[in-house]
């Protein structure tokens, strides 16, 4: 599942191209999942389909997902973070939720230590 | 079944096959309380309105195919013949065309959605899909059959059975020849890709908004289809029903008495049993419509029961 804020200020179809992302890296979809055509897609999230074509567009380019007209859109092989990364990502939430820190609150600790390294 | 009017056998399939639903929807109404979202109960709403429609259009085009057949009898039963596959088709077309209700949405409300592409056979179970892919097979390799083994009558119109020797002949009309078979093939086959017009606006029609009523909205499609499945199973058993039914009668007729040398004994059981069948696929066709009605307006509290037994075993989980 996806969600789609409508009051963030991050555009809709960054909210969607991001969500998508994180679960290719995550490994929640895996490689030759079949994802929803764009107009399923951009009917249930009420958003007109030329946004989520957007966001297909820059997971296509990024190398995540391949759009073919005979089979739909589907996930690419070698999208799924490593193993270690995904342990170490795991190891690193439960220490920010035992912090009491938010989301944004993690990634932005994890920005700052990213940019300064 | 002898003596027994036709439509008084109808009648009796129809009274026994409602009891039947009726009495099964009170042995399921204990399942779980009435507990349902606004966007769900607003879903469930216009899918009865559009199932319900559909089903009234096929039974107002066949009642008229029926009609126009018996006062056009210069049309030699063609209005009777194509009458399920286009009312089906009808029913079909009227429901893939309406659009669904599109409820209000709160500015700023967050709307979620599936990963998961929805297609047209995505609601239905594999048994009735496979179901209805050898009916219309059946129908489809019947027509091509008795188009094969047709003759000309004698204004060459290919709605005849005829069986003949060297010195004799006999013959009986009026049979699925080409005359019949070829609009109803292309009937057929017009029904089937409304069928899938149909079908598949029960997948394409937008999500419940709101998070966590995945389930509920996977029910009402189930229901919908349920409702869209009983009515194509319908059109197609009272079409292919029809058809073996002229086929076993003209055979029969046309081998009705021996030819010299010639005995039609292995014939004449053949047709027989080719008749039989096309009574009892008739019947499943009725029975199958009657479900459809049953179904379509029964919809709402299938799906509240479905969902509240849903609840129900969530709750029972938590718990």
């Amino acid at each position: 599942m996806i969600a789609l804020d409508p009051t963030s200020p991050v555009p809709p179809y960054e909210q969607i191209r991001s969500q998508i992302t994180d679960l290719i890296r995550g490994g929640a979809l895996d490689s030759g999942h079949r994802l929803p055509s764009i107009r399923q897609l951009a009917g249930d999230l009420r958003i007109a389909p030329g946004t989520v074509a957007r966001a297909y567009g820059e997971l296509e380019s990024a190398g995540l997902i391949e759009s073919n007209r005979a089979t739909g859109t589907r996930v690419l092989p070698g999208g799924r973070s490593g193993a270690t990364l995904r342990l170490a990502a795991a190891d690193y939430a439960a220490a920010a939720r035992r912090d009491g820190a938010d989301l944004d609150e993690a990634l932005s600790a994890l920005r700052a230590v990213w940019e300064a390294g | 079944m002898a003596g027994l009017h036709p439509w008084v056998f109808v009648g009796l399939i129809v009274a026994v096959t409602v009891a039947v639903a009726v009495w099964d929807g009170r042995r399921s109404r204990g399942a779980g309380p009435r507990r349902d979202s606004e966007a769900l109960a607003l879903a469930v709403r216009s899918a009865r309105r559009r199932t319900a429609a559909a089903v009234g259009v096929t039974f107002v085009l066949l009642v008229a195919g029926i009609v126009t057949a018996s006062a056009f009898p210069d049309l030699l039963g063609m209005p009777l013949a194509i009458a399920p596959a286009v009312a089906g088709a009808g029913g079909l077309l009227l429901y893939a065309a309406t659009p669904p209700a599109r409820e209000a949405i709160e500015d700023g409300e967050a709307r979620v959605a599936s990963l998961e592409p929805r297609r047209a056979w995505s609601f239905a179970s594999r048994g009735s899909l496979a179901g209805l892919t050898a009916l219309a097979a059946m129908t489809i390799g019947t027509l091509l059959a008795t188009g094969m083994t047709s003759s000309p009558d004698e204004s060459g119109r290919y709605r005849t059975i005829a069986f003949a020797t060297e010195t004799a002949g006999t013959s009986a009309s009026p049979y699925p020849g080409w005359f019949y078979a070829s609009p109803l093939i292309a009937a057929t086959l017009a029904f089937v890709v409304t069928a899938m017009l149909a079908l598949r606006r029960v997948a394409v029609t937008p999500s419940l908004v709101g998070a966590g009523l995945g389930r509920h909205d996977r029910v009402w499609r189930v229901a919908s289809t349920r409702v869209l499945i009983a009515l194509i199973a319908a059109t197609l058993c009272l079409q292919l029903g029809g058809v073996s039914m002229f086929t076993g009668i003209a055979t029969s007729d046309a081998a009705s008495a021996d030819l010299p040398g010639h005995p039609f004994a292995t014939t004449r059981t053949v047709a027989l049993w080719i008749y039989t069948f096309g009574q009892l696929v008739t019947v499943a066709g009725v029975i199958w419509f009657t479900l459809a009605i049953v179904r379509a307006f029964r919809l709402p509290r299938d799906v509240t029961t479905r969902v509240g037994a849903d609840l129900d075993a969530g709750s029972a989980n938590v718990r």
